[in-house]
């Protein structure tokens, strides 16, 4: 078997496939974490599960895993698609896929083993950055020549996202693990937290956040059958997401003894942010006008209408939660892990998702193995993420409201009990879909060949 | 006009994209760097012991649960187990020697800045009594039991938290 073959989509095809796997073993790792929170000795304390492990497998898994390969996969679609050209290089394509995995799978073993440097997102030892970055590299090559070769002048807004986010999030990497310094991944003091969360938020901004709107953009003039609303509103949205996007990392730590400057930058930049947002989701909700049934027709166009539901929310809430008078409530709290799942699952994940349905049929020729099982799939996932949103964020503000009254941190946990188990069962709606989604993405790519679309 | 640009994009693109990067760097971290206070009172550096049980601390993922930050609005309020222990607010200072620094991000847990400041904090014998059985101390607890560690390690992490002033 050549693992390099080249062929056609074939690229895209692995990392979707790829995407679906992690999602299963992602929401597994968060499975376990959620049980831990509720039962911590039912699961008999093995070490390698234990939560402060499990977690860092589960955030990476999910995030580099799940959302990151859909996201890479369905560029990998966009770009000559949308370039009328082929991709420049199938093979390139496909070693940038093997390594991408290798990466994932060496960081869930070293994770486990407890090999990590402990700073959110950029757990990953060395050696894994090393080829985390070789990945990125490759597949911005892959892209830059066939952005170079290609039939189409024209470049629409998803080219620019892509291409924005690959060369972002190259030196985001770099500079956010530190990679010149092998032994910690870190620099010293204060400056190291707000390296770490310049990294954080932006991995999450110009990776996750720009990929899933180029892919947004691609997928919804086309399920409604109509040109984009404007060209020119996108491109505002574009510069103005770059500019402020990428200097608001401090709102993560805006109670750190960090200097008071910084602070007003990140929260003056976090309201801002409110432009670009808006103007990407008013650009996507006025080419859908009128056609919501033309959306809710097509699986693909409901994951990427709720997932820009999701940004909505998610963007109303992140501003807000960066005032220091919120913050002060919320900081700490599951509050903030609401957010995340928001972000990284409501919008990100089910944009991905969105993208992996749109994607598969036209890149194998025919139908999905199972519109109706996508369907299930999608309503699981709306069922758990809109309660996880519920639960964890009344979670939240009951522990934020318990220590600012000088309640005992031990005495909360009992208050918050319920929460928890309810956090775990909703785990389970979004485990089972991501198990249905992995056994209908493989039978759409393996299965027997049904009709042809 | 979103046209045009759209034609003759690619330069452009790239060329903002990286200055957009360059300016986040330059402005959110290098200046912020460069104005940062020397090492206050409580900052320290650690023995060998200590830095040992500071990497298993880091290798366990006691961070995912535990903060080392107290902030403004819970001094004299935060409380651990008798009211307003979680002590003196957080500076700049206290981390300057910490590589990398162990702020936070969700607390599970009692925040950990200046346990060792508590009248059990200081005790090794509690701290390890603790990591072995937690539900012993504090019934309730969250806290997986770290039991299967070494002697020497838990001694290690014990000799750590005693750092934490
Ligand atoms: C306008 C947009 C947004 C703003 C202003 C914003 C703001 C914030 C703030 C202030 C925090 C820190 C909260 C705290 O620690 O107290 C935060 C956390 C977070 N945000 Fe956002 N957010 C935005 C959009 C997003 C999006 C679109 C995503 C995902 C794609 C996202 C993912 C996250 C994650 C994963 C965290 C958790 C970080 C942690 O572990 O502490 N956010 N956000
Ligand atoms: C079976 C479903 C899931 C369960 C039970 C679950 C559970 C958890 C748990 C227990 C945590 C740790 C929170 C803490 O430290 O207090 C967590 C964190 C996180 N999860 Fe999940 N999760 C699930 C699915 C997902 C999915 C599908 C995604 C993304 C696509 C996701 C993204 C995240 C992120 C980004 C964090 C970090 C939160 C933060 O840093 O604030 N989770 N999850």
């Amino acid at each position: 078997m050549n693992i390099l073959k080249d062929e056609p989509y074939g690229t895209t095809k692995g990392f979707l496939l790829s995407s679906a796997a992690w999602m299963v073993a992602g929401s597994l790792a968060g499975f376990i974490g959620a049980v831990e929170m509720v039962a911590p000795e039912l699961l008999g304390n093995i070490p390698w599960i234990a939560f402060g492990r499990i977690r860092q497998i589960h955030t990476n898994l999910v995030m580099f895993g799940f959302v990151g390969s859909a996201l890479v996969g369905a560029a990998h679609y966009l770009v000559p698609t949308l370039l009328r050209t082929p991709l420049h290089s199938e093979r390139i394509g496909k070693a940038s896929l093997w390594s991408w995995n290798l990466a994932i799978t060496a960081g869930v073993v070293t994770l486990s083993l407890g090999y990590t440097q402990n700073r959110e997102y950029a757990e990953l030892i060395w050696p894994i950055d090393i080829g985390v970055l070789i990945v990125l590299a490759l597949v911005f090559y892959n892209f830059l020549q066939t952005l170079r070769r290609r039939k189409e002048n024209l470049l629409y807004v998803s080219i620019w996202y892509i291409v924005g986010s690959f060369v972002f999030t190259f030196f985001t990497y770099f500079f956010g693990n530190a990679v010149w310094n092998p032994e910690t991944g870190s620099i010293i003091g204060i400056p190291d937290a707000v390296l770490a969360w310049f990294y954080g938020h932006n991995i999450i901004a110009f990776f996750f956040t720009t990929l899933a709107v180029a892919v947004a953009y691609y997928i919804i003039p086309i399920v409604a059958r109509t040109p984009l609303y404007s060209h020119t509103l996108s491109l505002i949205g574009f510069w103005t997401i770059l500019i402020m996007y990428s200097h608001i990392g401090t709102h993560h730590i805006i109670q750190a003894p960090v200097q008071t400057w910084l602070k007003v930058i990140a929260v003056t930049g976090s309201i801002g942010m409110l432009i670009p947002v808006l103007t990407v989701l008013v650009n996507l909700w006025l080419t859908m006008r009128g056609r919501l049934g033309n959306i809710h027709a097509d699986v693909a166009g409901k994951f990427v209408f709720a997932g820009s539901v999701w940004y909505l929310l998610t963007c109303l809430q992140g501003p807000l939660q960066s005032l220091p008078s919120v913050q002060r409530l919320t900081h700490f709290t599951n509050w903030v892990v609401g957010h995340a799942h928001m972000g990284i699952l409501g919008f990100a994940g089910m944009t991905a998702l969105g993208g992996v349905y749109f994607i598969l049929p036209r890149v194998t020729g025919r139908s999905l193995y199972s519109a109706r099982l996508a369907d299930i799939q999608y309503w699981l996932i709306l069922i758990g993420m809109t309660g996880f949103f519920v639960v964890l964020t009344t979670a939240g503000l009951i522990q934020g409201n318990g220590w600012l009254n000088g309640e005992v941190v031990y005495r909360i946990l009992p208050e918050i009990h319920l929460y928890m188990v309810l956090r775990a069962s909703l785990g389970i709606l979004i485990a089972g879909g991501a198990i249905i989604g992995l056994y209908n993405i493989f039978m759409s790519l393996y299965g027997p060949k049904g009709e042809t679309s | 006009m979103g046209l045009k640009i759209n034609q003759q994009g690619l330069p452009y693109l790239i060329t903002g994209s990286l200055v957009a990067l360059v300016l986040g760097i330059i402005v959110t971290i290098l200046i912020p760097a460069l104005g940062e206070p020397g090492p206050s009172k409580l900052a320290r550096s650690y023995s060998e012991t200590e830095l040992r049980g500071r990497l298993i601390y880091q290798r366990e993922g006691c961070w995912y649960c535990h903060t080392q930050q107290v902030r403004p609005p819970e001094v004299g309020i935060g409380t651990v187990q008798v009211t307003g222990d979680i002590g003196p607010e957080t500076t700049a200072g206290d981390y300057a020697l910490q590589k990398p620094v162990y702020w936070g991000t969700e607390r599970q847990g009692p925040d950990l800045s200046h346990v060792a400041s508590r009248p059990y904090g200081a005790v090794t014998e509690w701290h390890i009594l603790h990591l072995k059985d937690p539900d012993l101390v504090n019934p309730g607890t969250v806290m997986p039991s770290y039991a299967h560690l070494p002697e020497d390690e838990l001694e290690a992490l014990a000799a750590y938290m005693l750092t934490l002033k």
